[in-house]
């Protein structure tokens, strides 16, 4: 009981609980599309996401870029790209809200403790704005390319992202998500300086794991494990004390599995 | 020199009658000589605390702004003076201990001793003691070659001694930190002051003792550390060390006396006499020499801090260490445990002139920072400077004064004192190299006596505490009761240290 309420008492419960609501959402929206006979297309988590946000949206163009989406079409309006937005937020906020726990501990830590959470939410939304643009403009637009439906695209993206892992550019970034900023107490300074933080570290984030990122996006079922495996490679990127070592291991997984990948490209 | 029991006694350098200075700068020219591979060699001894050039075997090993700190520094310092004893060779004396330097005790003690300033020995040989790397004189004060004293302010253990516990930050040993990061920034209260302070005053701008990187080349170094070390043995005679298990069980290498790597954890060497054998003058009893007279109470302004008593009936050293993420209640854990009841508004560019910040108490923790700051509640108020960075240490040790008033007397200056911060390791820290994080560093001091003590309670009614910093100087030798801290007209152009926020927090 006092366990517990030590875990309760903490400044950043209710972000880690928001977490893992998001990865309930996402699981449950699986089976869901499972159930519906989503299995049968494959992806069919992201499928399964999206008719959850759908129902959420509720909107005849959401449901027509559900059906645009899913049936691989070359057409990509604006309209449909929005319509995912939800379903790509949520799949930002339980993959990358986990990873940048530290930085939330930061900014509820620092801040005056009657604005911690709202502090908080104002790192969050900066943070996730980052995710949120990267995932509509650029996974958005590739997922609905036509060529990166195609068998190569998979491994192509894990070879790219095994490649990334071993630049200085992503050391250097691994590096910058654990870098502070200046966290003013009070008033719109305190907002912009939650804010700021949040985008910085956001764009860190972005730099460091848009490769792993994008190979996710194009991965088919099922997409949910993958989902969770990326989150534990980037957690521990991330939450590691010599990040460049684990990097070039990470390396090596997704070396591996760009390898298996291929070998399974090549059956089919 | 050896007690009954054989165990060997470091004693105090200004109580040396003996010719141990001698033989110390005899080993020290021996092992200059030495090839730099050859781990006993002076350089492969200086680089394992940490160097510029490509590092060998265990090169770079030192811990700073950790819990860990004080631990390594005792194993360093003890196979280095096994290394220096047996440099000596056979004419050397078999119980030769290194002495420590103790400048607490002020004065001319608060100065080099002599045998470390001149370039040459008697008889005009190099002295291998010197070095020419250190505080150069300035501003119309001495250099440290030139015999200038460091002020009490900086050589003070009192705020460290005063500490009931040793996890945390504004606690005796430092906060828990990695065991392989060489800077990390939970500098407790002993590391900052007189560690930290002590090396960037006698290294100054660009000498050895202020970059981590060079300053175990200093032959002073060892003695300081020497000091330090004796430092943590008379606070362990009344308090407890961490008891948990990944402090106690950490291990650190190093080399012997032949070259052999060896291991040691932190739990294998708490007790000097047992683990160790070798303990102080002062802890020594009657038989060890005592140190000599005390030095010319005119050196002497009251104690600058009035060190905390821990609060009845608290268990000493009873921390239970949850990891930097935790959320235990332990009083006097520091910054990680605490919320924030007030912060500066704005930035704060310290070049070597004195600056003043203002922080804010909201109208909604104003009770809050009242009543944690009396005597009968047992939370305590923190003072933290925080996110401090800048690319150069510029050698300056500032005072951190608490609602200070204008023109200050000695007096008042010491009331109103709450600690220093000096910037020991801020290259290496901001920009690590190898695989280890960067990050900025920052300072944790108890103040909630210090408020209570200089403002019966009404001091921050006004809505604010106001934080100055003000740089130390060192002191003439020629000039006793010279003021420690520098006067705005010998402000100089430093490179610039920046600190991002000052805020306090309760626990």
């Amino acid at each position: 009981m006092q366990t517990l309420w030590a875990i309760r008492r903490r400044p950043t419960f209710w972000v880690e609980a928001a977490a893992a609501a998001a990865w309930a959402a996402l699981a449950a929206g699986s089976v869901l599309a499972w159930g519906g006979g989503g299995a049968a297309q494959g992806a069919a988590l992201t499928h399964g996401a999206l008719w959850i946000c759908t129902l959420g949206v509720g909107g005849a163009s959401a449901a027509s870029a559900h059906v645009t989406a899913a049936s691989g079409g070359a057409s990509v309006s604006a309209a449909s790209l929005l319509a995912a937005a939800p379903m790509w937020a949520l799949m930002s906020g339980a993959m990358m809200v986990p990873t940048a726990m530290p930085a939330v501990r930061h900014v509820a830590v620092h801040s005056l403790y009657w604005r911690r959470r709202r502090a908080t939410v104002e790192f969050l939304l900066a943070y996730l704005a980052v995710w949120l643009a990267f995932s509509v403009l650029v996974l958005g637009l590739l997922t609905s390319w036509a060529p990166a439906q195609s068998q190569p695209a998979l491994p192509i993206a894990l070879a790219v992202a095994a490649l990334w892992q071993l630049t200085p550019y992503k050391w250097r970034a691994l590096r910058a998500c654990h870098r502070p900023s200046r966290l003013p107490p009070r008033g719109w300074q305190a907002t912009a300086g939650a804010l700021r933080f949040g985008l910085l570290n956001g764009s860190a984030c972005l730099a460091s794991c848009w490769a792993i990122m994008t190979a996710v996006a194009l991965t088919g079922s099922p997409a949910l494990l993958w989902m969770a495996a990326a989150t534990v490679l980037i957690c521990l990127e991330k939450l590691n004390l010599k990040p460049r070592a684990t990097a070039r291991r990470v390396a090596i997984l997704l070396a591996a599995t760009t390898l298996a990948a291929t070998a399974a490209t090549l059956i089919a | 020199m050896v007690n009954d029991s054989g165990v060997l006694i470091r004693r105090e350098v200004r109580s040396l009658t003996d010719d141990t200075l001698q033989w110390y700068a005899k080993a020290v020219w021996v092992m200059k000589q030495r090839q730099p591979t050859d781990p006993t060699s002076w350089w492969y001894q200086a680089g394992m605390h940490g160097s510029h050039e490509a590092p060998k075997e265990l090169f770079n090993g030192c811990k700073h702004g950790s819990w860990y700190f004080v631990a390594w520094h005792r194993m360093y310092v003890y196979y280095f003076e096994r290394i220096v004893r047996a440099a000596m060779g056979p004419p050397g004396p078999k119980d030769w201990a290194l002495p420590y330097w103790n400048y607490g005790r002020n004065g001319e003690f608060a100065s080099i001793p002599d045998a470390f300033r001149s370039p040459t020995e008697q008889g005009g040989n190099e002295n291998p003691l010197y070095v020419e790397k250190r505080r150069r004189p300035s501003g119309g004060r001495p250099g440290i070659n030139e015999g200038a004293i460091l002020p009490p302010q900086i050589t003070t253990d009192a705020v460290a001694m005063g500490r009931p516990q040793f996890v945390g930050t504004a606690e005796f040993g430092g906060g828990e930190a990695p065991p392989n990061e060489q800077f990390w920034n939970q500098t407790g209260r002993r590391e900052q002051t007189p560690h930290n302070d002590v090396h960037v005053s006698v290294g100054g701008s660009g000498g050895w003792m202020t970059d981590p990187d060079e300053a175990a080349k200093d032959p002073i170094f060892w003695l300081h550390h020497s000091n330090i070390d004796r430092i943590w043995a008379e606070w362990n005679a009344n308090h407890s060390d961490p008891a948990q298990a990944e402090w106690l069980n950490q291990p650190f290498e190093f080399f012997d006396e032949h070259g052999h790597k060896v291991t040691k954890t932190c739990g294998e060497v708490l007790d000097t006499v047992a683990d160790l054998g070798y303990t102080y003058d002062v802890l020594a009893g009657p038989e060890a020499e005592q140190p000599a007279a005390e030095p010319p109470k005119a050196e002497e302004p009251p104690a600058p801090e009035t060190p905390a008593q821990p609060p009845a009936g608290e268990p000493v050293g009873a921390g239970s260490g949850s990891g930097s993420g935790g959320s235990g209640s332990n009083p006097g854990r520091g910054y990680a445990e605490g919320k924030v009841v007030a912060a500066s508004e704005n930035k704060v560019t310290l070049t070597g002139s004195k600056e003043a910040v203002p922080v804010p108490i909201p109208d909604r923790s104003h009770e809050e920072v009242l009543e944690a700051s009396r005597a009968a509640d047992p939370r305590h108020l923190y003072l933290n400077i925080e996110d401090i960075e800048g690319e150069k240490n510029p050698g300056t040790v500032y005072g951190v004064y608490v609602n200070l008033p204008e023109n200050p007397d000695e007096k008042t200056l010491a009331e109103h004192h709450a600690g220093n911060i000096s910037f020991f390791g801020i290259e290496r820290a901001r920009n690590p190299r190898g695989d280890e994080h960067g990050h900025n560093l920052r300072a944790s001091m108890d103040v909630g006596e210090l408020l209570r003590s200089i403002g019966d309670g009404q001091e921050y009614r006004d809505g604010q505490v106001k934080v100055t910093f003000l740089p130390l100087s060192v002191i003439s030798p020629e000039g006793p009761g010279e003021e420690a801290f520098r006067p705005p007209e010998e402000a100089t152009d430093e490179p610039p240290v920046h600190i991002g926020r000052v805020s306090l927090t309760v626990d």
